[in-house]
């Protein structure tokens, strides 16, 4: 159960962003990243966001949605190690 | 009691899971790098960018539901001496355009540039300020590069990017877009700045003539609009001055585009 609940919230990270605007990406993915145990799905919903929109040519304008996924889950490991709050999925 | 804590403490957890995570993470971005994968991904979310739009044409019209009847009426009014202002412009636009066609071919001038009318998908904010997506679908001829415009002489961008059967359009608006063009008034040469937002600046000496409402328009083969001076601000401290300027169209309200074929 947990795991359909699982998979259905990280398709609604590429969902949602993609019908409705590119910037919900980033709240949504912090918060299936509050409530989702190592949520290194949002890592490949980043790359995917990547390959679709056009931001710029430089490094991080080609790879913005990769780096913060990347960075938003360094920063859930590193916070799960030093403050404990219950994740659900 | 020593022995029963250094063997009951938590075993430091071996990110190897990230690591694999990000491997496979990092031959994705090589995939994307790739065209067909690209088009791929393209096409499965071409539908989603379809739907969205569809919800925002539709969530503008909400608050026309909740219109006052004799706002309406004064409204219809409106536009129905603006249709008839509108339908005696397109008569002479089409007989101009007919004579410039003639003289075009008798003194042996490069035909007008071929355009293909395309729908476009997406538009701010369902994608990032100053690109849109538009739909090939109908012609896969379309190229990088190609331009981009709203209206028969008003350009607003060019293709950035091409996969399956969306294209990126990147505005003239863009941050760091650089277009070279002339003020319509005066035919000075201006180069002119994406600044983001629908904005483009423009920054020249002192006293250089450019006022509110001057148009700059880009030469080549034909010449197009693709900007409009909004505000001039003067720094005499510096001896410049920075024109702000703003896209012709309201992107927001822009359902079909066109784009050039021949360049």
């Amino acid at each position: 159960m947990f795991l359909v609940f699982r998979i259905l919230s990280s398709l609604a990270v590429v969902v949602i962003p993609i019908m409705f605007g590119w910037w919900l990406f980033f709240p949504l993915a912090f918060i299936f990243a509050c409530f989702v145990n190592s949520p290194y799905e949002i890592i490949f919903v980043g790359v995917l966001l990547d390959m679709v929109y056009y931001l710029g040519d430089g490094f991080i304008h080609t790879y913005l949605f990769l780096i913060f996924s990347i960075c938003l889950v360094m920063l859930v490991m590193f916070m799960s190690d030093k403050i404990y709050w219950r994740r659900f999925l | 009691m020593t022995y029963l804590i250094q063997t009951t403490k938590r075993p430091k957890k071996t990110p190897t899971k990230f690591f694999i995570v990000l491997i496979v993470a990092g031959l994705l971005v090589v995939l994307g790098t790739l065209k067909p994968v690209r088009s791929v991904f393209s096409n499965i979310f071409s539908p989603l960018f379809k739907s969205g739009n569809y919800f925002y044409d539709k969530f503008g019209q909400i608050p026309k539901y909740f219109s006052d009847k004799d706002d309406l009426v004064e409204e219809n009014n409106l536009l129905r001496s603006q249709s008839e202002d509108w339908r005696l412009a397109v008569l002479d636009y089409e007989s101009l355009k007919y004579e410039n066609q003639k003289l075009r071919e008798e003194l042996k001038l490069k035909p007008i540039d071929n355009f293909v009318a395309v729908a476009v998908t997406a538009k701010p904010p369902q994608v990032p300020l100053d690109s849109i997506f538009i739909d090939t679908n109908f012609d896969n001829n379309l190229e990088e590069g190609g331009l981009v415009l709203a209206s028969d002489r008003v350009m607003i961008g060019k293709i950035a990017e091409k996969s399956g059967n969306q294209a990126i359009v990147k505005l003239n608006s863009f941050v760091g877009q650089i277009s070279y063009g002339y003020v319509a008034r005066t035919n000075e040469p201006v180069e002119v700045e994406g600044v983001g937002g629908g904005n483009l600046e423009v920054r020249v000496p002192i006293d250089f003539d450019i006022i509110v409402g001057d148009k700059i328009m880009v030469g080549g083969s034909s010449e197009y609009l693709i900007a409009v001076v909004g505000v001039v601000d003067e720094d005499s401290s510096s001896g410049f001055k920075n024109a702000m300027m703003s896209l012709p169209v309201d992107i927001s309200k822009i359902g079909i585009v066109f784009v050039c074929q021949n360049q």
